[in-house]
């Protein structure tokens, strides 16, 4: 299975690499180095693969086990990847080093970083997968799990060595993506480690009648946590946390810390009160037990707790442009379960209407979508009120922001494709019941899903499409002057250096009430809006700044300093 | 602030690490014998017991003779090393009875990690409960009746 994940991770990898190395090609040519490196550096990576796990099956013999349908070409085969693959990677790394020696260059490269990230990673990776799989043998059947500790040791130094030719080679910039997909691992597997932990906690101190391996569910989930939370602590605790606050770094933030944080947390709520609620005033006898209660407590505390801690990252400043995508993020969470729950309500109505109602029962049904509007509607509710009065407030800045653009064209957009997609399923259910006779109120019953996405997706779009109107009739016309501000005063100028941004303009000047000046420069990086403000905030009102967008974070000067060295 | 919210993570984190010690020296507490030794779920954890320490003699001891199931039938048979069973639920109409059980089966993060519901049957004789039909992990022995 681990393989399976590598590959999924090689394949998304990949996917990335070649978004960035088209954003970087652009208007260059390939050269013969490209591929010379391309070539090189897949073939170390294959090789660092079959090399480690060739090493970690004999490491593995060597502490007494053998795989489960073990046979002599196994062995051999691990045997050459050592004595074979060893020595051909010693002489490729060599060729390398002395490559990099006579073109310094090419530690910049993308491809030796794409090589240094996916190696380090798959290293991680796989000590935490092992270190898991060795602690739950371990505390769960009091067992000593050879292969697993042979395998964890030689992904430990796989990882171990590629970390430190990171930190040795690559220039800060280069290792965020490295520092970030780290954290991503070590988040995910702590939060599903800590979840399984407190669930299976609870299950046993209420009572579960455990026949054999009592221990067995505590060590899974203990080993999962323990493997996450350690690559977490060194991934983001120790590193990443620290990294200038970037783009990508607020988009981990965001997307993964506060979005996944918060979906979890209302899966473990629905849940929950669905189940409550089945039991007080439903049927709970064809209830699907697939979701217990302890699962859907530790779902939601630890959700909220992940979602809390992501959240408290963020400048909690309001009407910055961060603040507007964390509120805009929230609300379409909410928006999303709210009409998820009002279709579902449609699959209750069907049910309760059509005659198959043998393993439905439609009051389970009601009862969920009601739950889902429940815990949905107040979320996007209480976070779309705010960024509605912004809009009745400030026009000019809230109408024409990115994020409340990219808010309505992707709800609309994915209900579109949701609307189009059950409606195609549906028709086919139809024509289909034409086509045998067959056209009944089963055939109402059968289409019930695909009526309850169609529902669903066209709230959101009905809703969302006269909010899209709307802003676009009271958008006010592009401000003229962001490009050329007139500048009120002498003293107190801010000049930004980096990509134009009037959403930024606006906001500083409403904020501070200072003059705002950009100067155009492809520096490669967007602009951190909370880090600009904590900057201005910094200094003295009176002094002129001069801020630059580099791509390791922000550069800022007083602008008699800057004279001073001149 | 930022230091704050590591502070209530860790304590968080403690706390429940701090009740699964707790649910640990619970369930440790209570390994003794809940059924009793003449009952259809005493025999079902006997027989599971004898199954995952590999004690196949002592497993066949507890099924039906009619299976006609052996010790291959065992050693063909796949269960993973990390296997945890609880009782779901147990019904006992007289000389008959089954009894539902939880078999979780664990291996590497959330891919080799599931559980799912198995149904044994028993029958009651002179050597007291038996299981028969279809039993985990042999059904091979049923298919062969």
């Amino acid at each position: 299975m681990s393989l399976t994940i590598l590959l999924v991770a090689l394949l998304v990898g990949a996917v990335g690499f070649i978004v960035v190395a088209a954003r970087r090609m652009q208007g260059k040519s390939l050269t013969g180095h490209m591929f010379r490196r391309a070539f090189q550096y897949v073939l170390l990576y294959a090789l660092v693969i079959v090399v480690a796990n060739g090493a970690a099956d004999l490491l593995a013999r060597a502490f007494g086990s053998t795989p489960e349908f073990d046979e002599p070409l196994l062995l051999a085969q691990s045997v050459t990847a050592v004595v074979i693959g060893l020595p051909i990677t010693a002489l490729l790394i060599w060729w390398i080093v002395r490559t990099h020696r006579n073109d310094p260059e090419e530690r910049g490269s993308l491809i030796y970083q794409a090589y240094l990230t996916a190696a380090a990673l798959t290293g991680a990776g796989m000590t935490a997968v092992k270190l898991s799989e060795s602690l739950t043998t371990a505390l769960g059947t009091q067992i000593f799990d050879g292969d697993a500790v042979g395998h964890l040791i030689i992904w430990v130094i796989v990882g171990a060595i590629h970390w430190r030719v990171i930190q040795r080679t690559l220039a800060p910039a280069n290792a965020v993506a490295h520092l970030l997909l780290g954290s991503t691992i070590g988040l995910v597997l702590a939060t599903g480690g800590l979840i399984d932990l407190l669930a299976t906690s609870l299950e046993m101190l209420t009572g579960t009648q455990i026949l054999i391996g009592s221990f067995v569910p505590l060590g899974s989930a203990a080993g999962l946590f323990v493997s996450g939370a350690l690559l977490w602590i060194v991934y983001w605790l120790l590193s990443a946390s620290k990294l200038p606050r970037g783009s990508i770094w607020h988009a981990y933030v965001l997307l993964l810390g506060v979005a996944g944080g918060l979906t979890t947390a209302l899966v473990g709520a629905q849940a929950l009160l669905w189940r409550g609620l089945v039991h007080l005033l439903g049927d709970p006898m064809p209830f699907v037990t697939w979701f217990e209660w302890p699962q859907a407590v530790a779902a939601l505390l630890i959700g909220a707790l992940v979602w809390w801690y992501h959240r408290d990252l963020l400048d909690a400043t309001d009407h910055t442009p961060l603040h507007r995508v964390y509120q805009y993020l929230v609300s379409g969470i909410g928006a999303i379960a709210a009409a998820a729950g009002v279709g579902l309500l449609v699959v209750a109505l069907v049910d309760a209407i059509t005659p198959a109602q043998l393993y439905h029962n439609p009051l389970n049904t009601l009862l969920g979508g009601l739950t889902l509007i429940i815990v949905g509607a107040p979320l996007w509710w209480s976070h779309w009120r705010l960024a509605q009065r912004a809009a009745e407030q400030h026009p000019e800045v809230e109408l024409t922001a990115v994020s409340r653009r990219i808010y309505l064209i992707v709800l609309l957009g994915a209900a579109a494709i949701t609307v189009v997609i059950a409606l195609i399923a549906a028709v086919a259910e139809i024509i289909a019941d034409v086509m045998e006779n067959q056209l009944s109120l089963t055939t109402l019953y059968d289409t019930r899903t695909e009526i309850g996405y169609l529902t669903a997706g066209l709230t959101i779009i009905a809703y969302h499409a006269a909010v899209l109107r709307q802003d676009s009739r009271n958008a006010p016309a592009e401000p003229e002057a962001t490009d050329t501000p007139a500048v009120a005063a002498d003293t107190g100028k801010l000049i930004l250096v980096g990509p134009m941004d009037p959403t930024l303009a606006t906001t500083l000047r409403k904020r501070f009430g200072r003059p705002v000046q950009f100067l155009a420069s492809n520096t490669g990086e967007l602009w951190n809006a909370d880090a600009v403000l904590a900057q201005i905030e910094a200094h003295d009102v009176d002094t002129d700044l001069l801020i630059i967008a580099r791509e390791q974070g922000l550069e800022t000067r007083p602008i008699d300093e800057v004279r001073n060295v001149q | 602030m930022k230091q704050v919210s590591n502070v209530v993570l860790a304590v968080i984190t403690g706390l429940i690490v701090i009740v699964a010690i707790l649910a640990a020296i619970f369930a440790n507490r209570d390994q003794t014998a809940r059924w009793a030794p003449d009952s259809p779920e005493a025999t079902v954890q006997s027989y599971v017991q004898a199954v995952v320490d590999q004690n196949y003699p002592a497993a066949l001891r507890h099924l039906d003779p009619a299976l006609m199931c052996n010790v291959s039938h065992f050693e063909q048979s796949y269960y993973p090393q990390d296997t945890a069973i609880s009782l779901f639920e147990a019904n006992v109409t007289d000389d008959r009875a089954t009894v539902s059980v939880e078999i979780g089966s664990y291996g590497e993060p959330f891919f080799d990690t599931f559980v799912h519901q198995e149904q044994f049957e028993l029958i009651q004789t002179d050597a007291g409960w038996l299981i028969t039909g279809s039993p985990w992990p042999v059904y091979i022995c049923a298919g062969m009746l």
